[in-house]
């Protein structure tokens, strides 16, 4: 059980997926104007990059190792990925109409952003079993959750104030970010894994 | 100066509790207006720019191709302010709404499909059982889901509503 | 085309790749190995080089091919493209040049999702025969390489002390000569090195373009490729 929490927080604070392991900031900067909308995001991401490191896991283990396919690791990653995306998108259309329309137009379109790749690659050069893959996803896009919507909150009392001319935009931005990243350098201090 | 202007829009935005998309007009039927959003990837370009998929050109799993199995009618009820084929419009709904929709239709099932496979897990020991009880799980969840959004649906609240035409220079953000 | 028309439009695609329209600082795309892989210039000058040769590569590919790939299926086609690619670089490394492959490690792979290879494959490579779009994804690549060196830099700099260091271990023995110290070892600021540093230097040297391009007249990218 202590391991499982273990495996949890170092994934979600420790090793944030964005602040300490430069992964997804393109939607970092992307996505990350209001509060909502990250937070939507971030729900929609949990689930495919907790969905997709699974179905990862799986190809790695019962296709790519047993058949000594290595080599073939990204593309069948992306594939995958790819297929997750898409899967996911079909069944929601299926299950309910109404949120396929609202997610549809008020949502980014989730594309292979590099947290979703990312994760998995870990998780496979992780050696991990299932279970601790599957916590190791759900933890890490959780981190990437809250941070998104942390940054969405900094952004928005960011337009609030005067910025100069020259740094107005994505400079501002990246500067904030740093800071943010310090913050969550306090979190290192939980060693364990 | 630009980046003021810029700055006092956004808060203008954030201070109202709507969420707005824009969207733009495909086809016009007597009464009705189909409309298709303009979206951003999570790359955060936008969807009309060259850089993604360009308008028109729509192949599988291409940007274009998943905007227009997003399309969607609005009320377009003749008369002055009638929208055209071609118009921008600004569409809105509730935050908290947004927020539910994310939730139910992201959040639970996959809770509950972690919850089932957990409970498989501890109480079975074997994997292919902890995977059944993954599957039990999500199907739950996407149950609730349905079932809660047909509530939203009901109450009217997962419509999205008519905000104002889009301003020319009015990106996606 | 003349010649003359084509030296011009080659000459504007080296100029775009490499400053005016620069991946990372005019059109901030690829930010995850920007900052990632910037803790030395010579960390930064081998992502960078690795990316250039993707994107040399597939370009080329795509545009050789761009007359058969039909628009239904062209963005699965650009992917495996690329990711095809990314599996050749990434597997020469690990044979040619391991030492560099350990360091940047998870980011060869992570190339594929890159979002500046696809977009100038949509872009540029898609509608350009095959010569001018090997040049484009060169010279964007070139220009991503200069971009992630000069951002390595100033955190190596600032951060350690040192600038291309190890870079013999890394590049070969060639490149020994390069290494150099230029502060003693404890004026180092370790800020720059570790995460939060990566944020910030990219963000000044974001504006430090703007600067540039605005003595030179020209109209400040508010945008980059996001508005805020």
């Amino acid at each position: 059980m202590k391991e499982f929490a273990m495996i949890m927080i170092s994934a979600a604070l420790v090793n944030n997926v964005i602040l300490a392991r430069f992964l997804g900031l393109c939607s970092f900067m992307g996505v990350t104007t209001r509060i909502d909308t990250a937070a939507g995001m971030g729900f929609a991401t949990t689930f495919v990059i907790t969905v997709s490191s699974m179905a990862d896991w799986a190809v790695q283990t019962y296709l790519l190792d047993a058949y000594g396919l290595g080599f073939l690791r990204t593309v069948t990653f992306i594939l995958v990925i790819a297929s997750a995306v898409q899967f996911t998108e079909m069944t929601i259309k299926k299950v309910s109409p109404e949120l396929f329309q609202m997610l549809g137009i008020y949502l980014p379109l989730i594309t292979t952003n590099c947290a979703v790749l990312g994760v998995a690659l870990l998780l496979v050069e992780g050696h991990m079993s299932f279970i601790n893959a599957t916590l190791f996803a759900f933890a890490s896009s959780l981190g990437y959750s809250l941070v998104m919507v942390i940054f969405a909150g900094l952004r928005e009392r960011l337009a609030l104030v005067q910025v100069p001319r020259l740094f107005a935009g994505p400079p501002i931005a990246f500067i904030v970010a740093g800071m943010l990243a310090m913050a969550f350098m306090g979190f290192s201090g939980i060693a364990a894994s | 100066m630009n980046a003021t202007r810029e700055i006092v829009s956004m808060s203008q935005d954030s201070s109202t509790s709507m969420v707005e998309g824009i969207a733009r007009v495909v086809r016009v039927e007597p009464g009705w207006a189909w409309l298709e959003p303009e979206q951003t990837t999570s790359c955060g370009s936008c969807a009309s720019s060259a850089s993604c998929g360009s308008h028109g050109a729509a192949g599988i799993g291409s940007v274009a191709s998943r905007l227009q199995s997003r399309r969607f009618r609005l009320d377009n009820p003749p008369g002055p302010g009638e929208l055209r084929e071609g118009e921008r419009i600004v569409v809105g709904v509730h935050n908290s709404t947004l927020l539910k929709a994310a939730a139910l239709a992201y959040g639970f099932p996959l809770v509950a499909a972690l919850g089932g496979g957990a409970f498989a897990q501890s109480a079975y020991e074997s994997d292919p059982l902890s995977m059944l009880g993954m599957a039990a799980g999500l199907a739950f969840g996407l149950l609730v889901a349905r079932i809660g959004a047909h509530r939203l649906a009901v109450r009217g609240e997962a419509t999205p509503r008519f905000l104002r035409r889009a301003r020319p220079d009015e990106t996606c953000k | 085309m003349s010649n003359a028309e084509n030296s011009n439009q080659y000459s504007t695609i080296v100029k775009d790749g490499l400053w005016d329209n620069n991946g990372v600082f005019s059109m901030l795309l690829g930010m995850c190995p920007t900052m990632a892989m910037t803790t030395s210039a010579t960390n930064g000058f081998g992502m960078g080089l690795a990316t250039a040769v993707v994107m040399a590569a597939s370009s080329y590919l795509v545009a050789v091919f761009r007359n058969q790939i039909t628009t239904e299926v062209r963005i699965p086609v650009y992917i495996l493209i690329v990711a095809a690619m990314v599996t050749l670089v990434d597997l020469a490394m690990n044979a040619w040049m391991h030492e560099l492959y350990k360091v940047l490690g998870l980011f060869i792979p992570l190339i594929v999702s890159n979002c500046l290879p696809l977009a100038r494959l949509e872009a540029f490579a898609a509608k350009q025969p095959a010569f001018p779009a090997l040049l484009d994804g060169l010279f964007m690549g070139l220009g991503f390489t200069i971009a992630l060196t000069v951002i390595g830099a100033v955190r190596e700099i600032i951060g350690s002390g040192t600038l291309f260091a190890d870079a013999s271990l890394l590049l070969g023995n060639s490149f020994k000569v390069i290494e150099m110290r230029l502060l003693p070892a404890d004026m180092g600021v370790l800020m720059m090195i570790l995460p939060p540093g990566g944020f910030i230097v990219t963000g000044l040297l974001v504006v430090v373009k703007r600067v540039l391009d605005l003595r030179a007249g020209k109209e400040i990218q508010m945008a980059g490729a996001h508005a805020v």
